[in-house]
């Protein structure tokens, strides 16, 4: 009778035993699922790029052939912007060799070359993608203002251009 | 015998003056020339072609320049811009002179990578000249409170909160004043009209849409004029389509005082549109006959005696006239777009409209042929013998035509 219960009772030991080596291994997998969580777009690209990351990165998204009164009022705030040390990202719409090659003779307001912790992208797609990215609501083809954080992945203010009124309100964002 | 036989002959020769028009007609292969951009690079298909001669067309580019085409060897001949406008100097010696105790207007160098903060928006070509409509944006600052300002922004609750804590204040707010310029065949400037008259059309409640199109004849520039009322706030709205409203006015460039009224809603059908299809519809202006024909994208109408030249009904309901003319023969021949609405916009997969060329007796309403024509492209036009369009590839842009004739 003694042996009969004292092997239940190993039974049972092993049972709990399995139960919990099973509970273990479903934590651990379960945290390991979350760290191999997909990232962003915006952190794909971001990621290929060779800019300081440690900081808020802003991301300027421009459609040269946004309505005139759109990319006005950004005209107001580019200088102010131009001072900041965070890294800046220049999206263009524009694929064709002959009109980047204008706009880079042409525009007087904006560089657009690279240069340290700041990088220019000629591509219609990365231009809409971002925007899609950035702001839900967008309409295709507005020129936005994107500020993005690596570190988080998110995306902390996002804005049509012809919607910003001055550049003061985003100096928070800044270093 | 020999009588009847006179009278048989007549009566042949009567029947065969008085026979329908025919529906065979020819179309050519479609001809292509890549276009020139040495001068002016195109970043999207123009908004507006007009053909000018039968070898040249022209067409406004990103709202910046006039251009002119060889549609042969698409050389680009001439072109026409307001880079250095001394837009200051303009705007004091009208505007500013005009309203200087009620306003002060202010201009500074727009945005530079897409140009000045101008936009040319459309053009006439008449009489060897061209009239160029453009749109320049200010800072109207009102230098005192007036009862046409304030009104529009009453339930502003920023401003609200303003009249809370001061006293009066003043309101500084984007506008566009607008010109006309007169050029000859080679660009050069003979005439700068600043339109007045958009004040006196707001006295009456309405307010002009010069970027729709517009005709210049004997120095008066004949304009789309809407009501300025609910119907122009939202997108999706209905227009206000009362019979008694007009859809033109006659804008005198010299004495911009004198304004008349042209062409009444109940003789060209605005019914159903909604501000969007307003904007989108193509409004052409045409001479025929020694009168002059305005289309408002679904019908076609006279202007001073606003006889209907055509009614929508030959239209389905989506299908969009975007341009028109007349043959020799007297029948109209249509270019008609259909848009499919309900398909969400994707950038990434732009779609155009299908396109069609119709031609029609327009005394019987007969449709004489149809034929659905295979363009991918916003920018079409039409002469008495070709239709001319664009077309892009990943590199560049080209003239394409299409030749047609009765066979």
């Amino acid at each position: 009778m003694m042996k009969i219960i004292l092997s239940s009772k190993s039974i049972i030991m092993k049972n709990n035993l399995c139960i919990a080596a099973l509970c273990i291994l479903l934590f651990a997998f379960g945290c390991t699922k979350k760290s191999i969580k997909n990232k962003s777009y915006l952190h794909v690209l971001v990621d290929s790029l060779p800019i300081d990351k440690t900081t808020n990165i802003f991301i300027y998204s421009i459609n040269p052939n946004d309505c005139v009164n759109c990319l006005y009022g950004f005209s107001q705030i580019n200088t102010r912007l131009s001072e900041i040390t965070n890294s800046k990202i220049y999206i263009l719409a524009v694929d064709r060799a002959i009109e980047k090659n204008e706009l880079m003779k042409t525009s007087k307001g904006i560089n657009l070359y690279d240069s340290i912790n700041k990088v220019v992208l000629w591509n219609k797609n990365t231009f809409y993608t971002v925007g899609a990215a950035a702001n839900k609501k967008n309409v295709a083809g507005v020129s936005l203002l994107t500020i993005y954080n690596y570190t988080t992945d998110s995306i902390v203010y996002s804005m049509p251009v012809k919607e910003i009124s001055n550049a003061e309100g985003l100096m928070k964002y800044t270093n | 015998m020999v009588y009847k036989l006179f009278c048989s002959i007549v009566f042949v020769g009567f029947m065969g003056a008085c026979a329908h028009k025919t529906n065979e007609y020819i179309f050519d292969e479609v001809e292509s020339v890549k276009i020139d951009e040495s001068q002016i690079v195109l970043t999207r298909f123009p908004s507006e072609m007009k053909n000018i001669t039968d070898s040249i067309v022209a067409t406004i580019n990103s709202a910046q320049s006039v251009s002119l085409y060889n549609i042969h060897s698409g050389k680009n001949i001439a072109n026409f811009d307001l880079k250095k406008t001394n837009f200051d100097s303009l705007i004091q010696n009208t505007f500013q002179k005009k309203h200087a105790d009620t306003k002060k207007y202010l201009y500074s160098n727009g945005f530079e990578l897409n140009g000045e903060n101008y936009q040319l928006t459309t053009f006439d070509y008449s009489n060897n000249r061209f009239w160029i409509h453009a749109s320049v944006i200010v800072e109207v600052h009102h230098l005192k409170e007036d009862a046409k300002t304030l009104p529009k922004h009453k339930n502003n609750e920023k401003i609200i909160e303003l009249q809370k804590q001061y006293d009066s204040i003043n309101i500084i707010e984007m506008g566009y004043l607008n010109f006309i310029f007169e050029t000859d065949n080679d660009f050069i400037i003979k005439a700068i009209h600043p339109l007045y008259g958009e004040e006196i059309l707001k006295e009456n409640n309405y307010f002009p849409y010069y970027n729709k199109g517009f005709f210049v004849l004997n120095n008066c520039i004949y304009t789309p004029i809407g009501k300025m009322d609910e119907s122009f706030n939202r997108l999706e709205n209905k227009m206000n389509v009362a019979p008694d409203n007009y859809c033109l006015a006659k804008i005198n460039l010299l004495d911009a005082e004198k304004i008349a009224y042209k062409l009444h809603l109940s003789n060209i059908s605005f019914a159903d549109y909604t501000l969007r299809d307003y904007i989108e519809a193509r409004f052409r202006f045409k001479e025929y006959k020694n009168s002059f024909l305005f289309s408002n994208g679904k019908e076609i109408s006279e202007i001073e005696n606003e006889k209907k030249i055509l009614d929508k009904k030959i239209l389905t309901t989506n299908e969009w006239i975007a341009d028109y003319c007349f043959l020799e023969n007297e029948s109209l021949v249509l270019i008609t777009y259909e848009i499919d609405k309900k398909q969400p916009f994707d950038p990434s997969k732009p779609v155009f409209p299908k396109y069609k060329i119709k031609i029609i007796d327009p005394v019987s309403s007969i449709l004489l042929k149809e034929l659905v024509l295979d363009i991918k492209s916003s920018t079409v036009t039409l002469t008495k013998n070709k239709i001319i369009y664009l077309d892009r590839d990943d590199e560049n842009y080209s003239f394409k035509q299409i030749n047609y004739h009765e066979k």
